[in-house]
């Protein structure tokens, strides 16, 4: 009920404030242009985030002053932390980042995003930045219609800062104006209650505007003509860090717990940082006389104050939260446990992981990759051997004697319950993703998607060979229970190999594999004509026999493929580089031939 | 390997900028000297190894890294060329 009257109402309040006051009108429009080159901004560092972003983040967050700079730096040359919180809960969602190094970087753009005021209150009211802002815009425009995706995206940001600074512009005029007409001094209030009442008017702009920049270029701007008091200035510029979790919170709606955890912390972050800065107002605006006066700043340049003001409250918030970081962590992941989900859920494919093409490549990566644990338990089962035997270190041999009965499994029904729904929701999310990546990043959730056709495939060649395997490996005809035995031995040696493969990231190892695929065909070694002649099996085992050899020989095929593509991790041009290395099978021919003679 | 794989490697690595052509490079040269460590802890395997079974797995896998490698210079030869 109040969402859906809240729209109307801010639309109506709005338009009656026009009809009334024009000066009102070009501060708003002033801020509404603001939000839309905030929002070119964004998507012009979008342009930017095919790879580089995603590596140096991927690089640079292992260690806590490493995610700190990584905040700092980024928020301050992109001007948004919105972004990068954006971005972190994104990379946090794949699995890319852990959760404390989220926190570092985090804190880290509570830090960068203080430079915006030093830019607006040194830069942006000092000089006729509307006269920068032109030229910008028309540079911007031209350059967003280029067909090169960098072109594309140095247009948006330098139309984004045309807007920024146009947006600055009209909401400066628009303060002057009101200034003749309206004191909005009159209505300070000192002390305590004016700083709680400024606050809560802080968090209220910024999350209505959901930019901490637009509501501390709003305060800057009204503080550089009068229109407030210094210190309640400093209150909603407090406000306004706290208002400013609301993206990160928003954002983290689509993620998974690991987002949601990241929003906790920003919000704990900002929380206890902005009671820090009430709490010692008077003796923080003292760091900060000092400071300015060491600096040359001058006494009633309340805007450049206010811009230091912001730097040293969020410095004591870093100074004061580092410690508890690790106990953070802790809190947050005991305060939001992770859900306990049905195997067949995926459990890296998110909303925020999408937009990212980086992070959608990883989700994707390591959901197959879920999807093949699925499918391991249902094909071990399907050649009636256990996972721990697969995993161990245990005599292979061994382990097949070792068998005495099938283990009873419904591989359809298996399938539905862990595999299919799975499966689909990774199909779908990867038509999702691919819209907007590059060519090659699209290739390569194409390889990834086929590598989820493999897993599926492969399931369907263990259903077939499931039954025969179950009748033969019990039969009292030695000759094919031997030979079935055989089939079991290879695939369990598949299946192990396979594993090795993933834990040890080598996927070259596979073709040892496909060699041992290449000599263990049953049907071309000339076993089964051997078993025929020597009337040592009937024409019925054979048939099935010469089947199921086929299917085994299909279903390491599909697995050998599939890890191939899956369990080589890195940037795009390693997995490449590793899978063109790989042996196609005229290759294995040749070394089977040159090791017979 | 075949013609039109290294064919897509190459035309790939020709449409990609001059500092992504040094990646792909590079790339394939951190796979190779992975490879050869593998390589020379399996000859000393082979070497310490007395049984015949185990030393014909060995020399198979000996062969297979040797083909890899073997294909991995050929074509880091190729795109040093186009280079």
């Amino acid at each position: 009920m109040i969402r859906k009257i809240f729209l109307p109402t801010i639309l109506l309040v709005l338009a009656y404030g026009f009809w009334i006051s024009p000066d009102f009108k070009e501060i708003s429009a002033g801020v509404a242009v603001f939000l839309f080159g905030m929002l070119f901004l964004e998507e012009g560092f979008k342009a930017f985030t095919g790879g580089l972003l995603e590596r140096i983040l991927a690089k640079t967050t292992d260690k806590l002053w490493k995610s700190l700079s990584f905040g700092v730096i980024s928020t301050t040359l992109m001007q948004s932390s919105s972004l990068v919180s954006v971005i972190t809960i994104s990379f946090l969602s794949a699995g890319l980042i852990s959760l404390a190094a989220g926190i570092g970087i985090i804190f880290g753009a509570n830090l960068g995003t203080t430079t915006g005021a030093w830019l607006i209150a040194g830069f942006g009211l000092k000089v006729k930045i509307s006269a920068y802002a032109m030229p910008m815009l028309v540079f911007g425009i031209i350059l967003v219609f280029q067909k090169s995706i960098h072109l594309k995206g140095i247009g948006y940001i330098l139309a984004g800062l045309g807007f920024l600074f146009l947006g600055i512009h009209h909401m400066k005029e628009g303060f002057e104006a009101f200034r003749t007409t309206i004191d909005l001094k009159a209505f300070s209030v000192s002390g305590y209650p004016g700083l709680f009442l400024f606050a809560f008017l802080g968090v209220a702009a910024t999350v209505i505007m959901q930019s901490s920049h637009a509501t501390l270029v709003i305060i800057i701007t009204a503080l550089s003509v009068g229109q407030i008091t210094y210190e309640n200035g400093l209150a909603l510029a407090i406000g306004a860090n706290i208002g400013t979790t609301i993206t990160a919170i928003l954002g983290s709606m689509s993620s998974n717990v690991q987002g949601k955890r990241l929003a906790g912390a920003h919000l704990i972050f900002n929380m206890a940082t902005a009671l820090i800065a009430i709490a010692l107002i008077y003796q923080i605006m003292d760091v900060v006389d000092a400071f300015s006066n060491m600096v040359g700043i001058a006494a009633d340049d309340y805007t450049l104050k206010l811009a230091v003001f912001h730097t040293i409250f969020n410095t004591i918030g870093i100074i004061v939260m580092i410690p508890f970081i690790n106990h953070l962590v802790n809190f947050l992941t005991r305060f939001m446990p992770e859900k306990v989900v049905s195997v067949a859920t995926p459990k890296y494919l998110s909303e925020a992981s999408e937009m990212i093409p980086d992070s959608a490549i990883e989700s994707v990566r390591k959901e197959i990759l879920h999807l093949y644990d699925n499918a391991f338990a249902i094909i071990a089962h399907g050649l009636n051997l256990h996972r721990h035997d697969i995993i161990s270190e245990r005599d292979t041999n061994e382990i097949i004697i070792d068998t005495k009965s099938p283990i009873p499994i419904n591989i359809d029904e298996q399938y539905e319950l862990n595999v299919k729904g799975l499966y689909s929701d990774i199909v779908a999310f990867i038509s999702r993703a691919q819209i907007q990546m590059t060519a090659e990043q699209g290739n390569e959730l194409f390889e990834l998607r086929t590598a989820g056709r493999d897993i599926v495939e492969a399931i369907k060649d263990t259903k077939h060979l499931h039954k025969n395997l179950s009748t033969y490996m019990i039969s009292d005809n030695p000759h094919i229970r031997d030979e079935y035995n055989k089939i079991r031995l290879h695939l369990l040696l598949v299946l192990r190999g396979l594993e090795e493969a993933k834990e040890g990231d080598d996927i070259l190892s596979l073709d040892n594999l496909k060699f041992d695929m290449e000599l263990n065909d049953t049907t071309t070694n000339g076993t089964l004509e051997e078993l025929i002649h020597s009337d040592k099996i009937t024409a019925e085992m054979a048939t099935s026999l010469m089947n199921d050899a086929s299917y085994a020989y299909n279903l390491t095929d599909k697995l050998v493929q599939m890890g191939e593509i899956l369990f080589v991790a890195g940037d795009l041009e390693m997995r490449e580089a590793e899978r063109s290395l790989a042996l196609d099978k005229d290759e294995m021919k040749e070394i089977l031939e040159s090791q017979e003679s | 390997m075949k013609s039109p794989k290294l064919l897509k490697i190459v035309k790939r690595f020709l449409s990609a900028d001059e500092e992504k052509q040094h990646k792909h490079i590079e790339c394939f040269t951190d796979v190779l000297k992975k490879l050869k460590k593998k390589e020379r802890i399996l000859k000393k395997k082979l070497e310490n190894e007395s049984n015949n079974k185990n030393r014909q797995q060995i020399k198979k896998d000996l062969a297979i890294i040797y083909a890899q490698r073997t294909k991995g210079i050929r074509t880091v030869k190729i795109l040093k060329k186009k280079c």
